[in-house]
């Protein structure tokens, strides 16, 4: 399945801001905020650090997929220049230190039979048409997947944000999630190690947990820069479903704030965890 | 004035041995000067010619944003119309159209990131000579591949594609349903056909593969030779990954490494035909009669081209600054060094003139007692260090010319340093001086007026000495 949690390895969009009152307000908010928050958790300093963060995180991240998962999504595009829909599946594997992920194409005609597929740290490309595998370096994992806003670092979960980040609670409530019911919900922001393997100088994520303490995830903010006050990208998860007996969201959104209009959306049509695959599911011959 | 010349030769053959040396050092020092300025500008001239002749050309014509970006959307639309409108204007020789795109290019078991770099195999050949940088193989044909024109599915064929969608879903379905059972459902029969039938029609493939040249450098790095078949995979203009296969008909070797690592050349036809970029460039690169007029045919150009859409124009000089720089840094260094060169003969010259000065006081004291008057000593001093700067410099220019005319046809082979290029443009492996006006009268020039500077200190030295005391102390 699809990661919960989506990095960039190389952005290759920047977001210039046009006025210094806004750098100023960057400032202002990075001031306050953690100050606010000082004051705020100075209070229940001792509980929050006792929190899980990094273990909720975990949880969210690996809500769509289990040790192993087998799916069917739908892929909707929407950019200024072209709009189109893909219908996908998807296989994962992450019993190993480096997972593994089959991301083949169902339809349109054009794509049909087409192939990604990801095996330790490279990348390869099936094309029916020619019947030939090209094999990628890990150079293209910030590269877009076949002119979407998710990266091939997105789908094939290469990075990981239950590692490499710090994390802090901003804010906690009680709130409503149909489908669940009586949640509570959390925003933590991570900020990469200083030695991180991450493209991201900040990210905001928005997660909540049920009854039984379950973590889904629920929004995340992707900042370029961590006084950044606008975000790169937002995912947002949504439509809480039952999927092989367990509830997840079924659809992931990617908005990019600076493009008004433009998205990319997934929608999940089937999901199986912990399904039997094996290397050969992710083989040379599995692609053709 | 006449006797005065005469005692100045004379005085100069008076102590020949001196004479000679400083000569000597005045015309090594003129001479090779003017060897090395020659050498300057035939450097200069091969960066500025390997710049424009390589691949910039001496004009180019991009969308106003495509240079900052690269981005494939950013095009100059109606190409052939404007690369016309372009060709006849007066002082243009040559007008080629150019389209840049990303892939990768993969052979066997190995992929490598290219350029690729679409070019009119006519019209690219007026403007720069990357036809002639061919090592192997040809360059690409004349003639565009043969590619039928894509055709819009009918509202039935869309219909049986959305059908069979769903029958890859459903398959798609059942084989997740079977892999806790360790069997593999097979497709759907007929349904890779069926695509196949679809695909064609909205996107042919081309009746053989179109033909590319690889640069000498990528070509190795994949182990290809001419005639073998590699797949490129590129994203089109609207952001959809395809692949094809291309057969390698050519290498080419330009001597910039990145371009010799990184550029896979095809026939502009098909490339725009492969990233659905018809009648659109990124580039028209201009070949100008007179190359020193590039800047005032590119203000012009723009004036011209201002009516349709907006369009940048400028000349190499503008493209490449870090070339104009280098050039204009080598100049100075050279100055610089002419400087260094002609103070050191300077110094010769005033040590020398001194010594005569002091060596003559009582000769000096003598003619100013019989009636030479101060600024008669000064004259005959200066007129002594004149008349040897001029034989000197004769000497130092028929040297020089020598050496610049060995420099023209010979060369100076630079091979035994190795291979190397400056800012990108590969340097010939010989050098070739270059012959021009001010290369040779500011070696002269600057000789004479240094000479001259340098004797007056004892110039006017002798004219203050007293008749009456200098004869005395000798």
């Amino acid at each position: 399945m699809l990661s919960p949690v989506f990095h960039l390895r190389r952005s290759r969009t920047v977001h210039p801001s046009p006025f210094r009152w806004k750098d100023s307000m960057a400032i202002y908010r990075t001031l306050t905020v953690p100050l606010t928050l000082l004051l705020s958790l100075a209070v229940h300093a001792s509980a929050a650090d006792s929190l899980p963060l990094q273990q909720w995180i975990k949880q969210a991240e690996t809500i769509l997929r289990g040790d192993t998962s087998a799916a069917i999504m739908s892929m909707k595009i929407k950019k200024e220049a072209y709009q189109r829909e893909y219908d996908l599946m998807v296989l994962t594997d992450d019993r190993a230190e480096s997972s593994k992920v089959l991301i083949k194409m169902l339809g349109p005609a054009l794509w049909r039979g087409n192939a990604t597929v990801k095996v330790d740290d490279k990348i390869s490309f099936y094309d029916p048409r020619n019947s030939r595998v090209t094999v990628m370096g890990s150079s293209m994992l910030g590269d877009n997947w076949m002119g979407s806003h998710f990266s091939n670092d997105d789908l094939m979960r290469e990075t990981d944000l239950s590692r490499h980040y710090d994390y802090q609670l901003l804010q906690q409530q009680a709130g409503q999630e149909e489908g669940i019911g009586a949640v509570r919900h959390y925003t933590i922001k991570l900020s990469p190690k200083p030695t991180a393997p991450v493209a991201w100088g900040k990210v905001v994520y928005q997660l909540y947990l049920d009854g039984q303490q379950r973590a889904y995830p629920k929004q995340l903010d992707y900042f370029q820069r961590a006084e950044d006050a606008q975000a790169a990208r937002t995912l947002s998860y949504s439509a809480l479903k039952a999927m092989d007996g367990k509830t997840v969201p079924t659809r992931m959104t990617m908005l990019l704030p600076a493009k008004r209009g433009e998205f990319t959306e997934i929608e999940y049509r089937k999901l199986k965890f912990n399904v039997k695959v094996s290397a050969e599911n992710f083989g040379e011959r599995a692609l053709q | 004035m006449n006797a005065i010349a005469r005692i100045a030769f004379r005085n100069l053959g008076r102590n020949r041995r001196r004479s000679l040396i400083t000569g000597a050092g005045i015309a090594l020092g003129v001479g090779m000067c003017i060897a090395v300025l020659g050498i300057m500008e035939g450097l200069s001239a091969e960066l500025i010619n390997g710049t424009t002749d390589g691949q910039l050309g001496h004009i180019q014509v991009h969308h106003p944003d495509y240079l900052s970006r690269r981005q494939l959307l950013k095009t100059v639309q109606q190409a052939p119309a404007l690369s016309e409108k372009v060709a006849t204007q007066p002082g243009i020789e040559a007008v080629s159209g150019r389209l840049y795109g990303w892939a990768y290019l993969s052979y066997r078991q190995r992929a490598i990131g290219v350029q690729l770099l679409g070019v009119d195999p006519v019209r690219e050949g007026g403007v720069t000579r990357m036809p002639r940088q061919i090592v192997a193989g040809s360059f690409l044909p004349a003639a565009p591949t043969p590619w039928p024109a894509g055709k819009q599915l009918t509202e039935a064929q869309a219909a049986q594609d959305r059908a069979l969608t769903e029958q890859a879903i459903a398959s798609a379905f059942d084989q997740i349903e079977q892999l806790d059972a360790g069997s593999n459902a097979a497709a759907p029969a007929g349904l890779a056909a069926q695509t196949q039938a679809i695909v064609e029609q909205i996107a042919p493939t081309p009746s053989k593969p179109p033909a590319v040249v690889l640069g000498n450098k990528l070509a190795r790095n994949l182990g290809v030779r001419p005639g073998d078949l590699v797949t490129v995979l590129y994203e089109n203009a609207q952001g959809a990954q395809l692949s094809l296969q291309v057969q390698v008909v050519g290498i080419s070797r330009t001597g910039t490494d990145l371009l010799d690592r990184t550029r896979a050349l095809l026939h502009l036809a098909d490339l725009q035909q492969m990233l659905g970029l018809q009648e659109q460039v990124h580039e028209l690169a201009i070949r100008v009669k007179q190359p020193q007029q590039a800047q005032a045919l590119a203000a012009g150009l723009q004036q011209v081209l201002s009516g349709g859409q907006a369009l940048s124009v400028q000349d190499w000089a503008a493209l490449r600054p870090d070339i104009l720089a280098l050039i204009t840094s080598n100049r100075m260094l050279m100055g610089s060094l002419v400087f260094i060169v002609f103070l050191i003969a300077g110094s010769g010259v005033l040590n020398t003139m001194l010594m005569s000065v002091l060596e003559r006081q009582k000769e000096l004291s003598m003619m100013k007692a019989l009636g030479l008057s101060a600024p008669g000593v000064t004259w005959l001093v200066l007129l002594e260090t004149l008349l040897l700067t001029l034989l000197a410099t004769a000497a130092g220019l028929v040297l020089g010319l020598g050496l610049i005319l060995y420099l023209q046809q010979v060369g100076w082979d630079i091979r035994s340093f190795g291979e190397f290029s400056l800012s990108g443009v590969e340097v010939a492996p010989v050098l070739r001086a270059e012959l021009t006006a001010s290369g040779v009268v500011i070696p002269l020039v600057a000789m004479w007026l240094i000479a001259i500077l340098a004797a007056l200190h004892p110039a006017i030295r002798a004219a203050r000495i007293s008749p009456a005391l200098g004869m005395r102390s000798a």
